[in-house]
């Protein structure tokens, strides 16, 4: 909110600024509100594609899909189902996911057999990150896993493995991965206080 | 198996499910008050797992989008469905009609609409689940037969639709694409429509990823002149309740 003074009066203009206020205005087709809600929203979705593809060309398009996808589908965003962001997030890595699967499926297994042995390669990140402060809250929660839980967190959402896909990887059951997926979710849930 | 489909929550918020398992969790979760209030917790919670991986995005990504969104059109907003009571079956007269100007359209379509269920029969051929088995293959018999006939549409909320009519199976499929999910606690419902606007329930469905569905109709077309789509309360309904989201003429 700012607040404008002219002439003795005092103009009180409403600037929309949560994701959520500004899609609702996106949603009408206000393509300032979009700009602003680009700045908001264009880093953490390109971080994801990029920790879920690894190829900078290719995280940068599917990026930009899914920053049209939100212009274009402002008006499907329900706040009863969640925050903005997590909205929009979700659209970001269920698309960059579908990508490793369908652009994997052939050449998939051969990798796969050969990454079976080391299982945990997601260090290489080189790029400027963006707010470490967030970054080292989630490691810190992560951390307090069981191993269990966060490889299959790890491998699940920043590798894009499905979940079978996760069992076969740990040679654990997928009934043990499903539960692990789950109370791992719910502990990480309390240690970063999400409501 | 009711019991470990409630587990799936956190397979279903780091997107660890492939198509069927997501398509069936969803069905599952119109339902399923507990697991939508666990989902949306976990949901939020992956969301932080994503924005913990922040990067600075570099400028021409913002020109190039910024410059792109005066070409993509918007969606409308997802109308709650009218308390139709009063309202009939939308009339089969009113279908937009798809004449030689739209064949090459058409055309496209049920091209794009083979290739979804081709690949929807492989992914649910994968599947263990026999009953999936079995629907792809119900599809699969109709959309190979030879006297199968197509009509395309386009659903009123975004997506677009094709049935398939064949009458020595006695049976049709709708294929759905980019269709959205159905409101919260609500369901999509097919119909047989006759000549006379009468509907007869054929099934309800919940679109899979990417707003996709392949899936027969119950009952036979036998008598029909009509196939519509509505959205009911979860559970469907006997007769429409809304006005449909998709009609096609499929019979004289």
């Amino acid at each position: 909110m700012t607040s404008t003074v002219r002439r003795g009066t005092v103009r009180l203009v409403i600037v929309p600024t949560s994701p959520e206020q500004l899609l609702a205005e996106v949603a009408k087709g206000d393509g300032d509100a979009f700009e602003r809600l680009y700045d908001q929203i264009a880093g953490p979705v390109l971080g994801v594609a990029r920790r879920v593809l690894r190829d900078p060309a290719q995280s940068e398009e599917v990026a930009q899909e899914v920053l049209l996808e939100v212009w274009r589908s402002a008006s499907r965003f329900d706040e009863s189902k969640g925050s903005a962001l997590a909205w929009v997030l979700t659209i970001a890595h269920r698309r960059a996911v579908d990508r490793v699967r369908s652009a994997q499926a052939s050449t998939d297994r051969e990798l796969r057999d050969a990454s079976r042995s080391h299982v945990v390669p997601y260090d290489d990140v080189a790029d400027e990150v963006e707010n470490r402060l967030e970054r080292e809250r989630v490691q810190q929660a992560l951390g307090a896993l069981t191993d269990l839980q966060r490889e299959a967190i790890r491998l699940a959402y920043y590798g894009g493995y499905t979940q079978r896909e996760v069992s076969d990887l740990l040679d654990v059951p997928l009934g043990t991965i499903k539960t692990r997926l789950r109370d791992g979710l719910i502990r990480l849930r309390d240690a970063l206080g999400v409501t | 198996m009711t019991e470990s489909i409630h587990l799936l929550t956190g397979a279903y918020a780091v997107d660890a499910l492939d198509g069927d398992e997501r398509a069936e969790f969803e069905g599952h979760l119109t339902g399923c008050d507990d697991c939508r209030e666990e989902l949306r917790g976990l949901t939020e919670t992956a969301a932080r797992l994503a924005g913990a991986e922040a990067v600075v995005p570099p400028a021409g990504l913002k020109t190039s989008v910024l410059s792109q969104i005066d070409s993509v059109r918007q969606l409308p907003p997802l109308t709650p469905p009218e308390s139709a009571a009063d309202e009939a079956i939308a009339p089969v007269v009113e279908l937009r009609p798809r004449r030689t100007s739209r064949l090459l359209s058409v055309a496209a379509v049920v091209l794009a609409v083979a290739a979804v269920s081709l690949s929807l029969l492989l992914a649910q051929a994968r599947s263990k689940n026999t009953e999936l088995s079995a629907q792809a293959q119900s599809v699969a018999q109709v959309l190979t037969a030879a006297d199968a006939h197509t009509v395309t549409s386009e659903f009123a909320g975004g997506g677009r639709g094709a049935v398939t009519v064949s009458a020595t199976q006695g049976s049709a499929v709708l294929v759905a694409t980019a269709l959205p999910s159905p409101p919260s606690g609500q369901t999509y419902e097919m119909w047989f429509i006759d000549a006379d606007g009468k509907a007869r329930a054929a099934g309800t469905f919940v679109p899979g990823p990417n707003g996709s569905a392949a899936l027969p109709l119950t009952g036979s077309p036998a008598g029909s002149a009509a196939v519509g789509v509505t959205v009911e309360p979860a559970g469907g309904s006997t007769q429409p309740t809304t006005k449909p989201i998709l009609a096609v003429q499929t019979g004289p």
